[in-house]
C-alpha cells in the first residue's frame, strides 16, 4: 500500500532550494528504487528514473515533475545574527513578516530562524500601510555573528520552515507542496507500473530549478528526447476571492497552444472512461510549468500538463487534496496502458 | 523552569483555562492558600513573619490571538484579533482552533501570481480568513462555532543561543513566578502571587485583584518589547535581549515612583545582577492599573525582553530569563527594607 501522508511528509521536509536538490534526490532515489529499472542524476542535477516497456521500438514517454523549492540566499551577514537575504522564485514579501525559515550551514545543518517584525507598540503610522521589501525584512537566527560567520557564507541558502500538517476532507496543509505532491504521485505512479504491462519506456524526471524558469525540465528533455512528455505541476486551485481548479475534483487538464491536441483529448478520453473527474484548464499562452520548456526541446516534443489544484501557492501553507493525486495516478497509469507502437504514427499531425 | 510547557499551552484573553490548571498543579504543594476570583485570576498566598502588608506579584496568563467571528457557507472561517495584533504578521500562518474539537488551520492570501494591481497593496485584516480545509460550513457543524478561540500554531523550540515559541507575552512571567514559588521561601510579608487573566484586552483581571488584595507593594513580571535589530533606529530598540531584566520609568499615562525605581536599582546592584533601563515609553501592563488602584499603591515593573511579541513567533534570551529571577527573589527577600522606608 502506497503510504501518501508518510511520503507526502518526508518529501515535504527536505531542504531543496532551486539549484540545490541533492536531498530530495537521495530520498526518491531510496524510495522509487524497486519500482524502476535504472536511474540517473543528469547535469543540472535533475534525476531521471526510468521503467522500461516490453515495446520493441523503445517510445519514451516523459514524465516531469520538479523537486526544488522557492526561498532565499543569503546576501550578508549583519551584527547580532541577522541575516539579509534575497528571494529565490517568486515570494511575496507580504507573507514574510514572522515567518520562520531554515539556513543551510556549510555541515548540512539546518539553523532555525525567523524574519523579523515590529510589534504594534512600536510601529509607525507610515509603517502600517507600506508593503515589506527585502530592504527592511531580516533574518534573525539568534546565533552571535562570529559563531554565524564560521557556519554561512554569503549565498547560502533559505527555506521556509512549516509543518505537514492535516487539514479536514483530506486536505493538506504544508510548504513545497508546488512541487514535490507531484513527485510523489509520480512515485505512485511508478509503484502501480511494476504490475501493469505497458509497451513504452517511462522516464520519471524529477527536474531541478523550474523556479527559476524551468531549467531542469529543459536539459532533461534535450537529453531523453522523449516521444511524448507530460509535465505535472501545481495550478491555482479555488479559494476565497479566486475561482480556480477546485480542490478534489481532479486534476486540470492544460489546453492551450503548449499542448499537443491529441495528448490532451486522449488523456480527456482516458479520464472520460474511467469515470476520474477533471477540469479544464486554459492556458492562452505558455505558462512558467516544465511543460513551456519540454515543448520546445530540439526539433520539438508533443506535450501535456496536468495540473494538481493548489490553494496559497508559494506561502508556507500550500494547501493540496489528496483525492486529486490519487485521481491523477488512476489517469496516467490508464494513458500509460494506451500507449503502443500505432500511437507514434497517430502522433503525426494530419 | 517550566516555560516550554506553558507558552505551548493555549490560552487567549478569558480562554486562560488550561493555563491556569497547569499552573495549579505546579505550584499546589507550595502555596499558604489558593483562590479563583470571578475573572479566573488564579490568587496564590504565601504566608509571611508578618501580616501588616501584602505584597503582590503579578504576571498575566493570556496570550494575544483571535477568534471566531463567522463561518462562511463556503467553508472559510473569518475571525477577530484578540489584543493586539497587526494584520501584517498573519498571512500563511498556521494555527489551531479550538472548539468542541480541535482544528488545524492555515491563514489564506491571494497567490503572488494573481494579486495583479494589489501586489503593492498592504494587507488588511477583512480580507485575511482561515482555510480548515472544510467544503461547507456544514464540515464544521458540531465542531467548532462563533467565539471559539484561535492560537498560533507554534512550538517552543531552541534557536541557536536564544529561545522561540508563541506566547512569552507573559508565559515568561507566570515561569518565574513558578521558580520563584518553588523555593519555597517563607517571606517577610504575607504574599500574593496573581496569575492574571485578561490583560492583552485592556488590564482586566488585574484590576479585580488589586482590589481585592489592596497590595502595598507589587511588582509586575512581564515579557516586554525588544526591537534591537539592526535595521531599526536604536531610539526604538525600547530593550535589547542578553541585557538583564528591564525595569521601567513609565508606561503610556502612569509614571512609576521614583523610590521604586531606585530601590529596584540598588537591589539590582547589591547583588550584582544584570539589568536595563527600558528606554521608550511604549505602551504599558497591568502595573498601571495596580499603581493607580483603589487609594493608589507602590509598584513597579520588571520585565524580560522578548522579539516580535504578538506574533507567532517571539524569542527571548534564557540569560534574561535566569536574571529577571534572580533580581525577582532579591526583592521578594528584601522587600521589606522598601516597605519600613
Amino acid at each position: 500500500m502506497f503510504d501518501w501522508e508518510k511520503n507526502l511528509q518526508q518529501i515535504t521536509d527536505l531542504y531543496g532550494l532551486s539549484g540545490e536538490e541533492s536531498l530530495v534526490i537521495q530520498w526518491i532515489q531510496k524510495e522509487i528504487a524497486p519500482f524502476v529499472d535504472e536511474s540517473y542524476t543528469n547535469t543540472l542535477g535533475s534525476y531521471v528514473a526510468i521503467k522500461k516497456g516490453r515495446g520493441l521500438q523503445r517510445a519514451k514517454l516523459m514524465i516531469s515533475t520538479h523537486i526544488d523549492e522557492i526561498g532565499f540566499v543569503v546576501g550578508s551577514i549583519l551584527e547580532k545574527g541577522f541575516l539579509r537575504v534575497e528571494p529565490r522564485g517568486g515570494v511575496d514579501p507580504k507573507i514574510l513578516q514572522a515567518q520562520e525559515c531554515f539556513v543551510r550551514d556549510i555541515h548540512g545543518e539546518l539553523i532555525a530562524c525567523v524574519f523579523s517584525t515590529v510589534p504594534p507598540h512600536l510601529i509607525k503610522p507610515e509603517e502600517r500601510t507600506k508593503v515589506p521589501s527585502y530592504d527592511t525584512l531580516i533574518l534573525d537566527t539568534g546565533l552571535e555573528e562570529d559563531v554565524l560567520r564560521k557556519r554561512i557564507h554569503v549565498g547560502s541558502g533559505i527555506v521556509f520552515k512549516s509543518p505537514f500538517t492535516k487539514l479536514l476532507s483530506e486536505n493538506y496543509a504544508g510548504k513545497t507542496l508546488d512541487d514535490r505532491s507531484c513527485a510523489v504521485i509520480s512515485m505512485a505512479v511508478a509503484s502501480e507500473l511494476k504490475s501493469i504491462l505497458h509497451d513504452w519506456d517511462v522516464y520519471f524526471v524529477f527536474s531541478s530549478q523550474e523556479e527559476v524558469g524551468t531549467k531542469g525540465a529543459k536539459t532533461s528533455a534535450w537529453e531523453i528526447e522523449p516521444n511524448v512528455a507530460i509535465a505535472m505541476d501545481v495550478g491555482f486551485g479555488s479559494q476565497n476571492g479566486h475561482e480556480g481548479l477546485p480542490l478534489g475534483k481532479g486534476p486540470g487538464i492544460g489546453v492551450g497552444p503548449n499542448f499537443t491536441p491529441k495528448i490532451v483529448t486522449d488523456l480527456r478520453q482516458c479520464a472520460e472512461n474511467k469515470n476520474i473527474p477533471f477540469t479544464i484548464e486554459p492556458s492562452p499562452r505558455p505558462g512558467g510549468t516544465d511543460a513551456g520548456s519540454i515543448q520546445i526541446a530540439r526539433g520539438g516534443i508533443p506535450t501535456a500538463l496536468l495540473s494538481l489544484p493548489l490553494r496559497y501557492m508559494h506561502t508556507p501553507v500550500e494547501v493540496i487534496n489528496l483525492k486529486d493525486c490519487k485521481y491523477i495516478v488512476e489517469l496516467l497509469t490508464t494513458y500509460i496502458k494506451t500507449l503502443n507502437d500505432e500511437y507514434l504514427e497517430e502522433l503525426q499531425w494530419s | 523552569m517550566v516555560l516550554k510547557e506553558l507558552c505551548n499551552l493555549p490560552g487567549i484573553s478569558g480562554h486562560e483555562n488550561e493555563v491556569r490548571s497547569f499552573i495549579r498543579n505546579e505550584i499546589s504543594e507550595f502555596v499558604d492558600e489558593m483562590k479563583v476570583d470571578c475573572l479566573g485570576n488564579l490568587m496564590v498566598k504565601k504566608q509571611g513573619h508578618n501580616c501588616s502588608k501584602h505584597i503582590m506579584y503579578l504576571a498575566h496568563m493570556d496570550e494575544v490571538g483571535l477568534m471566531v467571528e463567522k463561518i462562511e457557507s463556503s467553508g472559510v472561517i473569518k475571525f477577530a484579533t484578540v489584543g493586539g495584533i497587526l494584520p501584517s504578521i498573519l498571512p500563511a500562518t498556521q494555527v489551531k482552533i479550538l472548539g468542541k474539537k480541535t482544528l488545524q488551520g492555515v491563514v489564506g492570501i491571494m497567490p503572488i501570481h494573481l494579486q495583479k494591481n494589489g501586489v503593492m497593496d498592504p494587507i488588511k485584516m477583512d480580507s485575511l480568513y482561515i482555510d480548515v480545509g472544510a467544503s461547507s460550513d456544514k464540515d464544521l457543524q458540531g465542531s467548532i462555532e462563533c467565539g471559539d478561540p484561535i492560537v498560533f500554531a507554534t512550538q517552543y523550540e531552541e534557536y541557536g543561543q536564544l529561545l522561540k515559541a508563541k506566547a512569552f507575552d507573559d508565559r515568561v512571567g507566570c515561569s518565574i513566578m513558578i521558580d520563584m514559588l518553588k523555593q519555597n521561601i517563607t517571606p517577610a510579608y504575607d504574599t500574593w502571587f496573581v496569575f492574571a487573566t485578561q490583560e492583552e484586552v485592556g488590564l482586566r483581571g488585574s484590576a479585580t485583584a488589586t482590589y481585592q488584595i489592596k497590595p502595598d507593594f507589587s511588582v509586575v513580571l512581564e515579557g516586554t518589547t525588544a526591537c534591537d535589530n539592526p535595521l531599526v533606529e536604536r531610539n526604538r530598540y525600547t530593550t535589547q535581549l542578553g541585557k538583564g531584566p528591564a525595569i521601567s520609568i513609565a508606561h503610556n499615562g502612569f509614571v512609576f515612583s521614583k523610590k521604586i525605581f531606585d530601590f529596584f536599582k540598588s537591589v539590582a546592584e547589591k547583588h550584582q545582577i544584570s539589568y536595563q533601563i527600558k528606554e521608550k515609553v511604549a505602551g504599558g501592563n497591568d502595573a498601571t492599573n495596580i499603581g493607580k488602584g483603589e487609594k493608589g499603591s507602590y509598584v513597579g515593573s520588571l520585565s524580560v525582553p522578548v522579539r516580535y511579541i504578538h506574533s507567532p513567533v517571539s524569542i527571548m534570551h534564557p540569560d534574561d530569563y535566569q536574571n529577571t529571577l534572580q533580581l525577582a527573589l532579591a526583592l521578594y527577600q528584601e522587600n521589606q527594607s522598601f516597605l519600613t522606608l
